[in-house]
């Protein structure tokens, strides 16, 4: 079968995207989460005609592909993303192109420069650490370190309250509190 | 695009660690990497207020953070007396809305600056609060938070609510934010995510742009311009 011509063919675009998650995250897991998202907000008319679909993921980065008159409500399906099988995802949209090479050269291979420079060099490799928060301490074991960023999990039981309503596992911290 | 591009965007509903679960450095460094120029903390209890220097960070040249305090309180008395209370002591004073005696307080209150959720609870405001509101110059917020956290039948019932807010705030020329209410790093949403979102709303683009920009920044300045002594009356220099 002959494949349609170019100038025939819709036209797209490609979103580059960051994945922050509490836990690893698969494609397939996404993937389901993003189309009932689609299916939730737009319904199955609206999803068919954005034509949602997941390109590349590396559980942090990846691109999707839409329709190129529907971007906005792209963006606003990818945002009503909260949590894939309960855990808590964030998509950060890195940049939006019309070719998938340029997608991937302008927002997906550059290095991942966090503007603040670690002014005090405090090391985290403790397995556990002690926070101040408004004169509070918490302390709590390390999960997870990355660049200025901490995860820990609270050890005192009355801070699981708060983790609850917030919906999270973990409180986000990052070394300058230390 | 140039003029999203220009644009400052800033977040004035963000509940950090006291309450819930980020520390306010994490906030803030989570919300400048999505593009935002500033955000405001705020807080449910007055005894936790941050304030810049509480924060632990190296200064930003471009990046704003301002102090808020979320009231939340069940009886109109109690709300009057909070907001007189509070008012000298953080940049934003915000009203937990979603009660019907709440929404039409806060609105006929001068001082407060931010009605927050008064669709919460699926109930939308009236043309009696809508015109009061515009009076008084309380900005009514569309959070976000309903959309992203909510799903079925509780989120159209918000969605429903906001559309008639929205159509109640275009008559009366009711300012209008968007804030996302996060109480985490993950249900913060960069400037772009927030007006799509907005948009399914039914908000134009430029609406959506300026309720993340300009009334923002327009409840900021009146707040923390010293020049300012009360709404018409500023020192001329």
């Amino acid at each position: 079968m002959k494949i349609l011509p170019p100038t025939l063919r819709e036209s797209k675009r490609y979103i580059a995207f960051s994945l922050s998650s509490e836990d690893e995250i698969s494609r397939r897991d996404l993937v389901n989460e993003l189309n009932f998202a689609g299916a939730t907000l737009v319904g199955d008319v609206g999803s068919s005609e954005m034509g949602m679909r997941l390109l590349a993921f590396n559980e942090r980065r990846g691109i999707v592909q839409c329709a190129a008159n529907k971007v906005w409500e792209t963006r606003g399906v990818m945002a009503s993303l909260s949590s894939v099988k309960n855990v808590r995802v964030r998509m950060k949209i890195l940049g939006i192109s019309g070719t998938v090479r340029a997608a991937t050269k302008n927002y997906l291979l550059i290095k991942d420069i966090k503007q603040v420079e670690l002014e005090k060099k405090r090391t985290a490799e403790l397995d556990k650490c002690e926070f101040f928060i408004a004169n509070r301490a918490i302390s709590g074991k390390v999960i997870r370190k990355e660049n200025n960023e901490i995860d820990i999990l609270p050890e005192s039981p009355q801070y699981e309250e708060k983790l609850n309503n917030s919906g999270t596992r973990y409180f986000g911290m990052t070394v300058f509190d230390l | 695009m140039g003029v999203i591009k220009q644009s400052r965007f800033y977040d004035l509903n963000i509940h950090p660690l006291p309450d819930c679960a980020g520390s306010p450095a994490r906030l803030v460094l989570e919300a400048r990497d999505m593009g935002y120029s500033g955000i405001c903390l705020t807080s449910f209890n007055s005894d936790n207020t941050f304030f810049e220097h509480d924060i632990p960070l190296p200064p930003f040249n471009d990046f704003e953070i301002y102090t808020g305090i979320e009231i939340q309180v069940e009886r109109v008395a109690k709300l009057t007396k909070e907001v007189n209370r509070l008012r000298g002591r953080a940049d934003i004073i915000i009203i937990g809305g979603g009660n019907e005696d709440i929404n039409r307080a806060s609105a006929e209150n001068g001082k407060v600056d931010i009605l927050a959720h008064p669709a919460a609870h699926g109930k939308p405001l009236n043309h009696v609060l809508a015109k009061a509101a515009a009076d008084n110059g309380v900005a009514v917020d569309f959070n976000m938070d309903a959309l992203i956290m909510q799903r079925g039948g509780s989120r159209i019932k918000v969605l429903t609510a906001m559309r008639q807010n929205l159509m109640l705030a275009r008559k009366y020329t009711v300012p209008m934010v968007i804030t996302s209410n996060a109480r985490s790093h993950y249900d913060l949403r960069g400037p772009r995510e927030m007006m799509a979102l907005a948009m399914f709303l039914g908000m134009t683009q430029d609406e959506a742009r300026n309720a993340l920009s300009k009334v923002p920044k327009g409840i900021i300045k009146r707040n923390t311009d010293s020049n300012r002594i009360m709404e018409g009356v500023e020192v001329a220099k």
